[in-house]
């Protein structure tokens, strides 16, 4: 970077990345592979090109650029495998990682439920997709105007005192996937987030922290930054004042922010890995109620502007919208082409989990499900990892607040909330629609009639 | 280390070569940090390798400071062309391109050395190994269903260039063995977790000794989670055991103790040096020394040597842990701390075995003065917002207490509470000192690094419990 007005990540070069080093391997590799006597292969490869610039109380204080390769590489021999990775593009570390995973190839015991799809016409699959590449041509010094500018926008309050400080990343990232069968798929995308974290103090209050953070497929967020500066500064300044409650039962409310991680457990639940081996909480739930009857779960893998959308499943088979939870109950469970064979189930093109997954709603947003409550605990952050997928067990410390009659009251002091999974997600009372557009699992504000809330 | 790190292309003159874009004379620092790890981790379940996955990964990590500000760009392109362009892009904030402080020559800082060649008959003996462990836990109980194992080697070596003109290479090994049992008795089906490890060699860590008392210990917990019952929620004095639980002072006070918080003023407790912060009968001390030990680094990733630390003697706050640009921005002296995951991220001032020292206490002492609270000897994960001090951690084994009598097992509870407070809380100390097995992994800004924690016995008062017995 000589020239401080040029792009910032270059799209030229990165394309020259593509075909000076990881077109050359990439056939190298190929060929070695089809002498190497084994029955099949799969490679995953990906070459990322990324710029972050950070700031701090007004003054540019990182710049960091990534550049790297890294290829997966999974064996397939009779009824074994062995999967070997490695970064860079070095062919003679490549050939030694390559003889090593023969060896062990040898070695490793017989499971017959792996390998690749039998009878299925890998080359029908589309090989390009490139609807989520867009790139930028905002230079360093553009990017650190609007970097500054989006800090001085959250500090601009008497009681934000301090920063954390703020950050743009920019992101240009190719992936593609081959195998032994003819698959050849190749996916371009962009991505660009804004993140910036401040710190409120009042009087002798504690001091708070909290941020606010946004991705985008487009750099046009970076015009849009200060909705970001004013949510963070917001969320610190709602933090100040904590007091106690007494502890007991309440209905909670997990905000737009946090809700998703109440249904990546059903999907962890829901995986084909616990099912067969016996460690989910929903075991055998298939075609079981879990979730309330007016609850559908929608999984739209391809769907155009979104950042988690792909073609193709981890397994390289055609993605496939599916629909995951119809009227509360289990129509499929995630698998992959292993876990559909141990469970002796149809290959549901969900392997490598679950993307852009929309789910029913019954209110608009938060606000409308807090005004269905007399008292609510409204859960703004969560902090922990008290969650057993075995049996449901659900126990974390939050940052909440308690609202009544649709006021917020105050920030709860050290609260914890504590429960199990199941019965959480069989008392779901209101999901909102409020969900943020950059998530993988699109949940709104979703609301549980009662669970256990303890405060200092 | 040579093998391991260079060749014909790749020379210790091309990172000299490429360090002329790096050494900028207005920069307050700088280095470059070259790396090749490989990482074998062996998956065994259903009583049969399940999987082998081999990471390779090589590259240089370019890093330039000028007091505030940083940049850094890492590339696994280790031509001269890949290696200059990665150093000029993180040379770009540091002023004239033309005005240069190269150091004259390197000089050896000491060698972080360790005699391991990976070798892939090792699988052989491995195999043979976790064979013996899922048999032997299999023995112990028909209930037991399934037994996972993951045995997971490391070795990276990696040489640093930095402009005080020193060379520092080394070779570090990391071994970790996690070990789950699953059982189910009637309609319950409950599991439990053990896990060791530590910067040593896989054969020095895992022998036959090692064996039985990992299951039985697994077992142990396995047969406690069956009995297990609801935790109570609200305010109750806390007895932790020894080891493990140390990772409350890694949440409740070691990250709050970095150099990079302290500078910013983030942390709660910026300012304090001098100033009692904790119980008297506190004493915590980071000691990246402890040779074998998960969080051991010799000579840190910035090349410089590694100290027992002590932070907080009796209460009273004495030292941060730095790195060079944080030491150099607050004009303090060098601790040892500048860590990175890998040349693909810039060093930043980490814990590496953060622990309470002994006090005067029996363990039996502790507990008996516990009247009505919980006593949890084992732990999962946790986490800490250092600006207000707040942790969360879960208790992967803990029990109710009243009258110093244990009465009934408890199941995943979270503790919660505020960090400067639970250190003043300290009521008693123990005087039997345990580090945690070798399994902790500390993140923080999207690194993560192996550290190693303890403490002994330790009575706490009044700390938020979070459970659904209310």
């Amino acid at each position: 970077m000589s020239n401080l007005l040029q792009p910032a990540l270059c799209i030229e070069h990165f394309e020259q990345m593509e075909k000076d080093h990881l077109e050359p391997f990439l056939d190298f590799c190929l060929q070695t592979l089809l002498k190497s006597g084994v029955d099949d292969y799969e490679m995953n490869y990906s070459c990322t090109h990324s710029y972050e610039l950070a700031s701090r109380l007004m003054t540019i204080e990182k710049l960091e650029f990534e550049e790297g390769f890294s290829l997966s590489v999974t064996l397939y021999k009779g009824a074994k495998k062995i999967t070997f990775s490695s970064h860079g593009c070095f062919i003679s570390k490549w050939q030694e990682q390559l003889q090593k995973a023969l060896f062990f190839l040898e070695r490793v015991d017989d499971d017959p439920c792996v390998g690749l799809q039998r009878g299925y016409d890998y080359t029908q699959v589309p090989s390009s997709f490139t609807e989520q590449f867009y790139p930028t041509t905002l230079s360093y010094t553009e990017l650190s105007e609007r970097l500054l500018h989006l800090e001085s926008v959250g500090m601009n309050h008497q009681h934000i005192i301090n920063s954390e400080g703020a950050s743009l990343t920019l992101c240009y990232e190719l992936e593609g996937k081959l195998n032994s069968k003819g698959l050849r798929y190749r996916q371009l995308h962009s991505y660009y987030q804004a993140s910036v974290a401040l710190i409120a103090q009042k009087g002798d209050l504690l001091q708070q922290v909290d941020s606010c953070y946004q991705g985008s497929l487009s750099d046009q967020l970076f015009s849009q930054l200060d909705p970001i500066g004013l949510s963070a500064q917001k969320r610190a300044l709602d933090k100040l004042s904590q007091r106690s409650i007494e502890s007991g039962s309440y209905p909670v409310i997990f905000s737009p922010r946090v809700s998703s991680s109440v249904f990546q457990c059903l999907f962890s639940a829901l995986s084909g890995q616990s099912q067969y081996k016996k460690s989910s909480f929903l075991l055998g739930a298939l075609g079981q109620s879990v979730l309330p009857s007016w609850m559908d779960l929608i999984h739209q893998p391809c769907l155009p502007g979104a950042h988690y959308s792909s073609l193709i499943d981890s397994d390289g088979l055609q993605a496939q919208e599916q629909t995951l939870i119809q009227s509360g109950g289990v129509e499929n469970y995630i698998l992959s082409l292993y876990s559909a064979r141990r469970l002796g189930l149809e290959k549901n093109h969900l392997a490598g989990g679950v993307k852009n997954v929309f789910i029913t709603s019954n209110a608009e947003h938060q606000q409308e499900i807090v005004s269905q409550f007399d008292k609510v605990i409204v859960i703004e952050d969560l902090m922990g990892t008290g969650v057993n997928l075995l049996n449901g067990d659900y126990s974390m410390g939050i940052n909440g607040a308690l609202y009544e009659n649709q006021e917020r009251l105050f920030a709860l002091k050290e609260a914890t909330v504590a429960g199990n999974l199941k019965t959480m997600l069989s008392q779901v009372a209101f999901h909102g629609a409020d969900f943020l557009p950059y998530t993988n699992i699109r949940s709104g504000a979703t609301a549980i009639e009662a669970m256990t809330v303890s405060c200092a | 280390m040579r093998k391991a790190l260079f060749s014909s292309q790749l020379t210790l003159s091309s990172l000299e070569r490429s360090m002329a874009h790096l050494a900028r004379k207005e920069a307050t620092l700088f280095d470059i940090f070259l790396q090749s790890y490989e990482h074998e981790v062996l998956s065994f379940e259903e009583s049969k390798i399940k999987n082998i996955h081999l990471v390779q990964a090589s590259g240089a990590g370019f890093r330039t400071v000028c007091e505030l500000s940083t940049g850094f760009a890492y590339t696994t392109s280790l031509t001269q062309e890949g290696l200059d362009n990665a150093a000029k892009q993180a040379a770009s904030l540091a002023g004239n391109p033309l005005a240069h402080r190269l150091p004259s020559s390197y000089s050896p800082v000491g060698h972080n050395v360790k005699n391991i060649q990976p070798n892939p008959l090792d699988l052989q003996e491995k195999v043979a190994l976790l064979n013996h462990i899922d048999s032997y836990a299999r023995s112990l109980d028909s209930d037991i269903y399934e037994v996972n194992i993951q045995l997971s080697t490391y070795l990276s070596h990696h040489c640093l260039l930095n402009d005080l003109g020193a060379m520092s290479t080394g070779a570090r090994p990391m071994v970790r063995l996690d070990l789950q049992l699953f059982a189910q008795k009637g309609e319950k089906r409950e599991s439990s977790y053990v896990g060791s490890g530590g910067s040593v060699c896989w054969r020095q860590h895992l022998g036959e000794s090692f064996v039985e008392s990992t299951v039985q210990e697994a077992y142990r917990q396995l047969l406690v989670a069956f009995e297990a019952q609801s935790a109570p929620g609200g305010q109750y004095d806390l007895v932790l055991g020894p080891g493990w639980p140390g990772i409350l002072l890694h949440e409740a006070v070691g990250h709050g103790l970095e150099a990079d918080f302290n500078r910013k003023k983030t942390s709660v407790y910026s300012d304090k040096i001098g100033q009692r912060i904790a119980s008297p009968h506190c004493t915590v001390i980071d000691d990246g020394t402890l040779k074998d030990s998960r969080g051991y680094v010799g000579i840190d990733d910035e090349g410089i040597e590694a100290k027992k630390n002590v932070l907080i003697e009796k209460g009273v706050l004495k030292s941060y842990m730095n790195d060079r640009q944080n030491a150099h921005l607050m004009k303090a002296a060098l601790t040892g701390n500048g860590r990175r995951e890998s040349f693909m991220c810039p060093p930043m001032p980490r814990m590496t075995n953060t622990y309470l020292d002994n006090g005067s206490f029996e363990h039996q002492e502790i507990l008996e003065s516990l009247k009505d609270g919980v006593y949890a000897p084992n732990f999962g994960g946790g986490s800490v917002d250092i600006t207000s001090g707040q942790f969360v951690f879960t208790a992967q084994e803990a029990y109710r207490v009243k009258n110093g009598k244990i009465l009934y097992p408890l199941k995943d509870m979270t503790i919660i509470g505020s960090g400067p407070e639970v250190m003043k809380n300290i009521l008693m100390v123990g005087n039997n000192l345990q580090m945690d097995p070798g399994i902790g992994t500390c993140g923080k800004n999207g690194q993560s690094v192996p550290v190693g924690v303890g403490q002994p016995t330790v009575k706490i008062s009044q700390v938020t419990l979070g459970g659904t017995d209310v």
